[in-house]
């Protein structure tokens, strides 16, 4: 129905001392479930108001459906949004809060009871619509929320952390229901949460964010597969990537004590999963002899192996065994190397506390971070 | 302008199919610190922080209003400080204008009841009345706050009906027992009318706050072995602290600006109060307006000057007392 | 009789040979902390309201009370001209009566401080400076009573008054006159001496409520496109109507109280021929001023406190 964009849109408060939002580009496609995802205080929930028409930017445009809509008013935008606190009317009944948005547009009662009941049955919440919000439970004020903002049928759905004031069982529930409702409406979503489960479970497309800027927009998957900067990939997963630094030198990564780790197997592996991605040239410039500098290599958890025995061939990090967590489904060993604690996912923990061991990988597993935290391979 | 260049990888070995990835973010180093405004002219920055028309003229009209409010004080500051005949012609008149300290000079050594010895009066009734009020209020609150005891109900409803109450209607009874027990017309007599006037309200102020702090402090203190003396010593009353500014600032207000008790109760011109002493500046045939303007400027000045000090505590407290 | 019943019934003993201990050291604690406030309470605040409820029913020597009289002194306060004065009510002339005259302001000045602390409490709600225009208006509330009775004198002065001047200024000349001492229009004058006092307190309550809203509310609305005067009545009318209850009582209590501001402009009299007089000048006049009448002091003082009673009550409720 309708896709989102921004360009360069800038966002300054405090007459540009604080700014919240720095030169964001973003496409949104018709019916796409698109989330910004980012720790608090990144501008994600300014950038949502921005698309609300809450907020006005400073610089920059915003189209709907190639309609540039920046400098209206959120009533001309036809934007429906759930607020983090659902913003329910405490005098109002349920009915009264859901009918409200036809109200204000002169819709006749008739066809409002209509609607509302359409949409309360939708959302199984036929029952409550005589009571006022303050004797709803959490779950139930969410689905009055969520009622009111589709009962319109807007063009744009936004949610800002709707799920954050529920407790796990419900939150893990009105996930299954909102990716539902996103399905059946097919309304273009936009979704903010600090909550990267949220975001890997519901969206299409997500939007990583940090202090104001977007890191990487990409799908699930890919963000998971190839977070493009060293923020990214300790931002996404569970526990977060491991980064091991180290020096750069002769085409490996002088990681101290702990040994070093040659890159030309990680270069390789990556070259042939990313086809097309990478030509020889720049492969060989990784590799040349030449080229120093700090870097941090990557590698999640669950892609760590732990043993007792160093391994005839490939890479290994040497390490102390600290603590063993273990947590029913695996365990997690961790791991001191260079004075650093690393993760390790494993199934079965087969090590003891104090046991010097050694980690491997898979080549086409490791990312390698330059100094500025960008993304090398 | 850098901030609005195709950001050039940084990293030396950035290979050349980096540039499409890199080109589509930036680093969060790249974001500057406060809004890139160099680039832009005053003139552009000066109209966009300008609000919007209706906004301005919100401001025009919000400020007009409070301006006017004020105008009935400004007048009279001004009077205060100009001889009568320009007052006559009117305070407004700014041209050949004459300071003079005359009318503050007057009103201090009025000659029926100098206003530097009604002042003095004042002080001496209201801080004793503050005080006492705030001690006895905040002991009495704590039970009605925390224990059940028999005819709590009643004194609660007492209290609420000598908070409606007109301060005419204890005048009659208090003038009585004043004469008898020979404390009319001395200070001591007044504060006493001034602190059981004021400790209604307070201890129902002072228990609503003290119902807010966690019973648990209490308990844990009690675990700790604190008596119930030094949890009120040492809980309550720190815990209260803003609860007894407000109430302090309030009460201090009030009884400065008293009129009606002082004129009944105090009757020899020597003990008079500040706010008794200036209708009589009136005068018989033309009215003193400057010496009228700087007395009541001098007794207007402590609780106006304690209100701006204080403000956040005076109006937190005026809604806790009414509203909640 | 099961061993756990057993159990239950030693541990109630223990409980009350503690609570007895208990109850002696907290009956001492409860003196301690009580007796000192309500003593002074009782003695200066209840005792004189209940002094002047039975003197009220007494025939009075001065200040000695001497026998029962029935009803005698409310018949005769209720009847008396000074209070309620019938004849000139009914050519709409003042005086009217204290009471009728404390009844005027309450239907005057109540709606209109009301009215304005509202507008004013949304018209700064979102402005920067909000603090000190705010305490520009409210500053009067903090000034003695007296002085702003005084002021209005000042003001309404045919000379070196500000408001006769602005009269000049608007053509109106003939309008120009002592407003204070003019019989049939000076409690109009004071009347709106009044409002400008006390908006400031009305305005402070109300602007407390508008912030108590949370602005996702507001925010709510907007998106599901209600324009400003929707998003009044259907959003903030209705979350700050309930403070309007206790403005509106607070400031019947304020002018049923009205004592300073009427002397400061009228004297003990209440103005020329008693044209503004209140039930507090009243009380005042009967009790302290020759020929001194103690049984209509309290009745008028009974009748102040009978109007405002329920109506503190109410706010009591209400919390």
């Amino acid at each position: 129905m309708t896709s989102i964009s921004m360009e360069n849109v800038s966002k300054y408060f405090d007459s540009g001392e604080t700014i919240a939002n720095y030169q964001l580009d973003l496409e949104a496609e018709d019916g796409e479930f698109l989330v910004f995802l980012g720790p608090s205080g990144c501008g994600k929930t300014t950038a949502l108001r921005l698309i609300a028409g809450l907020e006005q930017p400073s610089e920059g445009a915003i189209y709907f459906d190639g309609e540039r809509v920046d400098g209206r008013s959120p009533s001309d935008r036809n934007v429906a949004m759930v607020f983090q606190n659902y913003a329910l009317y405490p005098h109002m009944t349920v009915a009264q809060n859901i009918g409200y948005p036809l109200k204000v547009r002169g819709v006749p009662p008739d066809e409002r009871d209509r609607r509302v009941e359409t949409v309360t049955e939708l959302l199984h919440i036929e029952d409550q619509t005589h009571k006022k919000p303050a004797a709803l439970s959490g779950g139930q004020r969410q689905r009055v929320a969520l009622a009111r903002a589709i009962i319109r049928e807007p063009s744009v759905f936004l949610l800002d952390e709707p799920l954050s004031n529920l407790d796990a069982k419900l939150r893990q529930e009105m996930r299954i229901e909102l990716k539902r409702l996103q399905n059946e409406l097919d309304i273009t979503t936009i979704y903010v949460t600090h909550n990267q489960e949220e975001a890997m479970s519901m969206a299409d497309k997500v939007a990583v964010m940090n202090q104001g800027t977007i890191q990487q927009v990409a799908p699930p998957q890919e963000l998971y597969d190839r977070p493009r900067t060293a923020w990214v990939a300790q931002f996404i997963g569970s526990p977060p990537m491991n980064l091991f630094r180290g020096t750069r030198r002769n085409g490996s990564v002088d990681l101290g004590e702990a040994g070093t780790v040659e890159l030309e197997g990680v270069m390789n592996a990556k070259a042939a999963v990313e086809t097309g991605g990478r030509d020889d040239a720049g492969t060989a410039s990784m590799l040349a002899s030449d080229v120093h500098g700090t870097v941090a290599l990557g590698v999640r958890p669950e892609d760590l192996t732990v043993s007792t025995t160093r391994p005839s061939s490939g890479n290994a990090i040497e390490g102390t065994v600290g603590t063993i967590e273990p947590m029913g489904e695996y365990d997690l060993v961790n791991v001191s190397v260079n004075d650093q604690i690393v993760n390790a996912k494993v199934s079965e923990a087969t090590v003891a506390r104090d046991d010097t061991v050694y980690l491997t990988f898979d080549d086409e597993d490791a990312y390698l971070y330059a100094d500025d935290g960008e993304l090398v391979v | 302008m850098t901030e609005d260049d195709p950001l050039e990888p940084t990293g030396v070995d950035a290979g050349p199919d980096e540039t499409t990835e890199a080109d589509r973010y930036l680093q969060v180093e790249e974001v500057p610190e406060t809004a890139p405004t160099d680039d832009r002219t005053w003139r552009t920055r000066l109209a966009e922080s300008v609000p919007s028309s209706r906004r301005t003229l919100k401001y025009a009209v919000a400020i007009t209003v409070a301006v006017l409010w004020i105008v009935p004080f400004i007048g009279l500051f001004m009077a205060s400080f100009r001889p009568l005949s320009e007052i006559i012609g009117g305070w407004w008149h700014l041209e050949g204008m004459s300071i003079t300290f005359e009318n503050y000079y007057q009103a201090w050594n009025y000659s029926t009841a100098p206003l530097s010895r009604a002042l003095l009066n004042t002080f001496i009734v209201t801080i004793p009345a503050v005080l006492v009020v705030m001690l006895l209020g905040v002991m009495a609150a704590y039970p009605f706050a925390r224990f059940e005891f028999p005819l709590k109900t009643t004194l609660f409803f007492l209290i609420l009906l000598v908070m409606a109450a007109p301060p005419e209607l204890v005048a009659m009874g208090n003038y009585n027992s004043l004469q008898r027990i020979g404390l009319f017309d001395t200070y001591m007599g007044l504060i006493l009318i001034h602190i059981g006037w004021g400790l209604g309200w307070v201890v129902l102020f002072l228990r609503n706050y003290l119902l807010g702090i966690p019973e648990e402090l209490e308990e844990a203190a009690r675990i700790d072995g604190a008596s119930r003396y030094q949890i009120f010593r040492t809980i309550i009353l720190p815990l209260s602290t803003p609860a007894l500014v407000s109430v302090a600032v309030i009460q201090f207000t009030w009884v400065w600006n008293a009129f009606f008790f002082p004129l009944v109760f105090m009757r020899s011109p020597e003990l008079y109060l500040a706010p008794q002493v200036l209708p009589l500046m009136r005068g018989r045939v033309q009215v003193e307006w400057g010496m009228i303007a700087a007395g009541s400027i001098m007794t207007m000045a402590v609780p106006v000057i304690l209100f701006l000090l204080l403000e956040r505590y005076y109006k937190r407290g005026m809604v806790a007392a009414v509203a909640d | 009789m099961s061993l756990q019943d057993r159990i239950d019934a030693l541990d109630t003993d223990r409980d009350l040979s503690v609570d007895f201990d208990f109850d002696r050291e907290k009956a001492v604690a409860l003196a301690v902390f009580l007796i000192p406030g309500l003593t002074l309470f009782g003695i200066f605040s209840v005792g004189p309201i209940v002094y002047s409820a039975i003197g009220s029913f007494f025939a009075w020597d001065t200040f000695t009370m001497e026998h029962f009289v029935g009803l005698d002194n409310w018949i005769r306060s209720l009847t008396d001209p000074l209070i309620v004065h019938w004849s000139n009510m009914q050519e709409f002339r003042y005086p009217m009566g204290a009471l009728t005259h404390n009844l005027l302001w309450v239907v005057v000045h109540v709606p209109a401080s009301t009215f304005l602390g509202l507008g004013l409490a949304l018209l700064f709600a979102d402005l920067k400076g909000r603090r000190i225009l705010r305490s520009m208006v409210f500053a009067g509330f903090t000034v003695p009573p007296i002085v702003i009775g005084l002021v209005l004198m000042f003001i309404y002065d045919p000379q070196a008054g500000v408001f006769n001047e602005l009269l000049r200024v608007l053509g109106q000349d003939h309008l120009v006159r002592n407003w204070t001492q003019s019989p049939q229009v000076a409690i109009y004058a004071l009347i709106a001496g009044g409002i400008w006092v006390h908006t400031g307190f009305s305005m402070l309550l109300y602007s407390s409520a508008l912030s108590a809203i949370d602005p996702s509310l507001i925010e709510s609305a907007k998106v599901d496109g209600a324009g400003p005067w929707r998003r009044f009545w259907d959003v903030i009318w209705p979350l700050v109507k309930p403070v309007t209850a206790v403005v509106v009582i607070m400031g019947i209590i304020w002018v049923m109280r009205m004592f300073d501001i009427v002397y400061a402009a009228g004297g003990a009299a209440g103005g020329p021929n008693h044209a503004y007089s209140v039930l507090g000048i009243e009380v005042y006049r009967a009790a302290f001023r020759p020929e001194i009448d103690y049984g209509m002091a309290m009745v008028v003082a009974l009748i102040q406190l009978f109007i405002v009673a329920p109506l503190a009550l109410y706010i009591a409720r209400m919390r």
